[in-house]
């Protein structure tokens, strides 16, 4: 039986530069837990665009998102939604270069909770199941490319939300890092059961996804499901 | 990690800015504290140099809004004197000289019966000899002046004896020069009339026949009669310091206003340089009231440093201008815990205020948008 969508974009129109540039037209799409989506296509197409849109990091022009059947529209319901609920990964880390790798975890955490306890033991365990726990003092300037999308990782994850958006999580790394936090990504979905959407333009990282979102223009053009995938 | 430890990794990330506008700030609120002092202390300056010659009560005439143009009849002593409970009375007359050297020095004359004289703590030399044009000078003043007993120095383009230098203890008496009530008078073309008399009651009466004394003056006689604390609240009124404390406050605001401007500059370029990094912090889930937090925290971290570094200072110039002869000579330039608490109580919520503009801006983007910023 298919999975209640998480999330659903409906109708959703994104224009830029007076209507001049078609970002999104008319898109409907539902994500949903324990599923592993790509979205692909040329650049340009609008991946990140949707993905932005789909974590309130944007807003639509035209149509609505709804989280669990419930329309969401406020920056506050959407900051809200990404303290608890969503994660996101970026190409670049953007991770704060003045603090060591667990203060950039913990920031994900600042008035999320008041037990103290709890939440620095969520931060290390985090850090560990990432493989940084011994590198939780270092800065950012200290680590390779993949420990810091590790870390960026780690950040996206210590809520533990339920979907986890990750905007071409591997564009920045060599092969050998591709690999490494390519394999941690799909690990963590599988254990956490949650909702991964990735953007990609690496065929190899779509491959592994149990479905692909295909765009062009602005729309969605295939939407395929594999090894039993919700499409 | 707690928000204020964030808050403080940020401002590290730019030391040189951040001291400079701690630096502006501190400037700002050392500024205000100085002037805030200077203010205050000359009307305390006054009333502890009365205090400090023993003197009970100062009578002076009535409505009078500038203390330089006080004025009462010198016969009026004989009146004051007869009032029952009244043991001596003093007629004063102060003036301010320029001297050979281009300085201001302030001046009193003393009756030569008056009991000041046999109680004027000698450093060195003699009282002046009666009828003579003689002086005494106070430490502070004989210092600026270069003079010792037995020099002559010039007042009201006159020459006078310097029979003896004086160790008071407060500025007022400290900087002080001090010569009979005739040649004062006749010195400043103000004869038969004095400043103010310092009267003293009947050793042993208590507070309530002390206000009766009072009374029985004001009802006889057309003036006003203050203790030295009433004294130090009258002269709050002065039309000079009145002047001066509303140029050293104006001073103080404007001050203050361009540290908090200074901030504002610093916290704007701050945030546009950070802007990616606030679309960070909401991708992750900051709401916009915790971005506003930080950086009003951070202003208010800056506004904080400013602070204690700006009280300092202006402890720091008080004491620098304190010891300067031309103004230390007149005024206890000491800040006082209001002196200090007033401008540190207006520049930190301004500080807070100079920061809110800048963590608007960072807010009122979408987080996409401030992502692509380059």
């Amino acid at each position: 039986m298919t999975e209640p969508a998480l999330l659903r974009l409906e109708g959703v129109h994104r224009w830029f530069d007076h209507r001049r540039i078609v970002a999104l037209a008319d898109v409907t799409v539902a994500f949903r837990a324990d599923e592993s989506t790509a979205l692909v296509g040329a650049s340009g197409c609008g991946k990140s665009c949707l993905l932005n849109v789909a974590a309130g990091l944007d807003r639509p022009d035209r149509g609505a998102v709804y989280w669990k059947g419930r329309r969401i529209s406020s920056r506050a319901e959407w900051a809200r939604l990404r303290r608890a609920e969503i994660g996101i990964v970026f190409q670049e880390f953007h991770l704060i270069p003045t603090l060591t790798a667990r203060q950039n975890v913990e920031l994900a955490r600042i008035g999320v909770e008041r037990d103290g306890r709890d939440g620095a033991a969520r931060v290390d365990g985090i850090l560990d199941r990432v493989g940084l726990a011994a590198r939780h003092a270092s800065l950012p300037g200290e680590l390779s490319g993949g420990e810091r999308q590790r870390v960026a990782i780690a950040r996206a994850l210590v809520r533990e939300p339920e979907v986890l958006f990750a905007d071409e999580p591997t564009g920045n790394l060599d092969s050998a890092n591709t690999e490494a936090v390519a394999a941690l990504l799909f690990e963590l979905q599988r254990e956490r059961r949650m909702c991964l959407v990735l953007v990609t333009h690496d065929p190899a990282l779509a491959a592994r996804c149990g479905r692909v979102v295909r765009m062009s223009d602005g729309r969605i053009v295939e939407d395929t499901a594999k090894r039993g995938g919700a499409a | 990690m707690r928000l204020v430890t964030f808050a403080a990794s940020n401002l590290k990330r730019r030391p040189a800015r951040t001291v400079l506008t701690i630096i502006g700030i501190a400037l700002a609120i050392g500024t205000a504290v100085a002037l805030l002092a200077l203010g205050r202390g000359i009307t305390e300056s006054l009333s502890q140099g009365f205090s400090e010659r023993g003197s009970e009560l100062i009578v002076g005439p009535r409505g009078i809004v500038d203390v330089t143009a006080m004025r009462l009849p010198e016969a009026m002593a004989g009146d004051l004197a007869a009032i029952e409970g009244v043991r001596s009375v003093a007629a004063e007359l102060f003036a301010f000289s320029a001297t050979g050297e281009g300085q201001h020095v302030l001046v009193t004359g003393w009756q030569p019966e008056a009991a000041d004289w046999r109680s004027a703590p000698l450093l060195s030399g003699r009282l002046p000899a009666a009828g003579g044009r003689e002086v005494l000078l106070g430490d502070i003043v004989a210092q600026t002046l270069s003079a010792r007993a037995g020099d002559v120095v010039e007042l009201f383009d006159e020459e006078f004896l310097v029979s003896g230098v004086t160790g008071y203890g407060t500025p007022m008496n400290r900087g002080m020069a001090i010569m009979s009530l005739g040649h004062l008078q006749e010195a400043t073309f103000r004869e038969g009339q004095v400043s103010y008399f310092t009267v003293q009651l009947e050793t042993g009466i208590d507070a309530a026949e002390a206000a009766a004394v009072r009374k029985r003056i004001g009802d006889a006689l057309p003036v006003i009669v203050s203790d030295m604390h009433e004294l130090a609240d009258q002269l709050q009124s002065d039309r000079n310091i009145s002047v001066l404390r509303a140029v050293s406050q104006a001073i103080s605001v404007v001050a203050i206003v361009m540290g908090a401007l200074n901030l504002l500059s610093t916290l704007l370029l701050s945030v546009q340089e950070r802007t990616r990094e606030i679309g960070m912090l909401a991708a992750i889930g900051w709401s916009d009231g915790q971005v506003v937090r930080l950086i009003v925290l951070e202003g208010l971290c800056i506004g904080l440093a400013g602070s204690v570094a700006g009280v300092a200072i202006g402890v720091a110039a008080s004491h620098f201008f304190g010891s300067i002869p031309s103004i230390g000579d007149i005024i206890a330039f000491a800040p006082r815990p209001r002196d200090i608490l007033l401008p540190v109580l207006f520049a930190v919520p301004l500080s807070a205020l100079g920061a809110a503009y800048p963590a608007w801006r960072a807010v009122r983007m979408l987080p996409a948008q401030a992502l692509r910023q380059t």
